[in-house]
C-alpha cells in the first residue's frame, strides 16, 4: 500500500514538472512566428522564425503592416496575409513580389538601420534563413 | 565586416576586375603586330573573322579538337569545372536575390540541389586539375608556385560558399571569407593566367585568323607568303 502510495506521489510529481517544462517553452515561443507561406510552395532555404513579439515593442505596427488601416492586420484570419496581395510573380497592381516583400520588411530594415549606426537585425542569409 | 566586404570593397574588386580585364584586351590586341605574325590581319578581315570564330567555336566545345580528344579524361575534368565556375555563379538563388533587391535585375535560378552538385563538381574537377599538375612529369616540369595559387584562388570561392551554405559552425565567419575570396579572385583575373577568361577568346582568335588568312584559309588565292 506504502509502495503504491509513493508510485502515485511521483506520477503526480512528474506530470507537475513536465507541466512546468512545457509552459515554460510555450513562453518562450509566445510571439515568435514561422515566417512560411503556401504562395512559395516548397521553401528552397530554412524558413525564417520571426520574433513579432520583439519587433512590436520597439516600433509601430505600420512600419510593416502597410495596410494596416485598410486590411487590418491577420485578425484571427479576417484579415489579410501580405501573400493576399503580393504574389510570387508581379502583375500590373502589385509590383513587389512576395519573396522581395519579405526581404524588404526584414534585410531591407536592418540594413538601413545599420547604415544609420543603430543596434540592428541580421542581414546575412543563413543569420535569418538558420538550418535546425 | 560584412558591411565593409559587401560595400566598398565589392565595388572596388568589381571596378579592378572590369576595367583590368578592358586594359588587357587593348594591350593584347595593340600588341599584335602583322609583319612580325606574316597575317594580314586588317587586310583580309572577312577570312580573318571566319577563322576566329570557327577557332573559338570548336575549341569551347568539349572534344571539338584534336587535342580535345587526345586528353579525353582532361578534356571531361577541364570542362566540368569551368562550367561550374561560369554556371554556378550566375544562377545561384541567393545571387540572384541579391542582384534583384540591389540593382532590380535577376536571371533565372537553378533548384539549390543543382548548385549543389555544381559546386562539388568544380570542387572535385579542381582537386584533380592539381594532382595533374603533381602527377605527369610533362606539367609538373612548367608548374611553379603561382600556378597552384590561381587554382586555390578560383576553387576558395566554391569551397567557402559550399560551407556557408550549409551552415557549418561559424556561419558569418565562412559568408564573410566566401566574398572576400571571391572579391580576391575578381581582382586576381586580371592580373594572373586567370585572365584566359577573355585572353583566350583573342589568342584562339589570332590563330583562327592565322589559319584563315595564311594556312589553308586562302590557299590557291594568289598569295604567296
Amino acid at each position: 500500500m506504502k509502495q503504491l502510495r509513493l508510485i502515485f506521489i511521483l506520477v503526480i510529481a512528474g506530470i507537475m514538472a513536465a507541466s512546468i517544462v512545457w509552459s515554460q517553452e510555450e513562453k518562450a515561443l509566445e510571439g515568435v512566428m514561422d515566417l512560411k507561406s503556401r504562395e512559395f510552395g516548397q521553401h528552397q532555404r530554412p524558413q525564417v522564425r520571426f520574433d513579432h513579439y520583439l519587433h512590436e515593442t520597439i516600433m509601430r505596427c505600420r512600419v510593416c503592416h502597410h495596410d494596416f488601416y485598410v486590411f487590418s492586420n491577420r485578425n484571427e484570419g479576417k484579415g489579410s496575409k501580405c501573400a493576399t496581395c503580393h504574389k510570387r510573380k508581379i502583375n500590373k497592381d502589385i509590383p513587389v513580389p512576395l519573396l522581395t516583400a519579405f526581404h524588404n520588411r526584414c534585410k531591407g530594415c536592418h540594413e538601413n538601420y545599420i547604415k544609420w549606426g543603430r543596434t540592428s537585425g541580421p542581414v546575412m542569409c543563413g543569420t535569418c534563413h538558420k538550418k535546425t | 565586416m560584412y558591411q565593409f566586404v559587401t560595400g566598398p570593397l565589392a565595388w572596388l574588386a568589381f571596378i579592378i576586375f572590369f576595367f583590368g580585364l578592358v586594359l588587357r584586351i587593348v594591350l593584347y590586341v595593340r600588341g599584335l603586330d602583322w609583319k612580325l605574325d606574316r597575317v594580314t590581319y586588317s587586310v583580309n578581315v572577312s577570312y580573318g573573322i571566319k577563322g576566329a570564330i570557327r577557332s573559338i567555336i570548336f575549341w569551347i566545345f568539349p572534344f571539338g579538337t584534336r587535342s580535345w580528344r587526345n586528353n579525353p579524361g582532361f578534356t571531361v575534368i577541364v570542362f566540368i569545372f569551368h562550367i561550374g565556375l561560369l554556371i554556378t555563379p550566375v544562377f545561384l538563388l541567393a545571387h540572384n536575390v541579391i542582384l534583384e533587391e540591389k540593382w532590380g535585375i535577376s536571371f533565372w535560378a537553378m533548384p539549390e540541389a543543382v548548385a549543389d552538385i555544381l559546386t562539388i563538381a568544380v570542387i572535385v574537377s579542381a582537386v584533380f586539375l592539381g594532382l595533374r599538375r603533381i602527377a605527369l612529369p610533362e606539367v609538373r616540369i612548367i608548374t611553379d608556385i603561382r600556378d597552384r595559387l590561381v587554382l586555390a584562388i578560383s576553387v576558395a570561392p566554391f569551397i567557402t560558399g559550399f560551407l556557408a551554405y550549409h551552415q557549418f559552425s561559424g556561419y558569418e565567419f565562412w559568408l564573410i571569407l566566401h566574398i572576400l575570396s571571391a572579391e580576391v579572385m575578381l581582382v586576381a583575373i586580371p592580373f594572373t593566367k586567370l585572365s584566359h577568361m577573355v585572353l583566350f577568346f583573342l589568342s584562339r582568335g589570332q590563330l583562327g585568323m592565322d589559319y584563315g588568312i595564311k594556312r589553308g584559309g586562302m590557299k590557291g588565292y594568289n598569295l604567296s607568303w
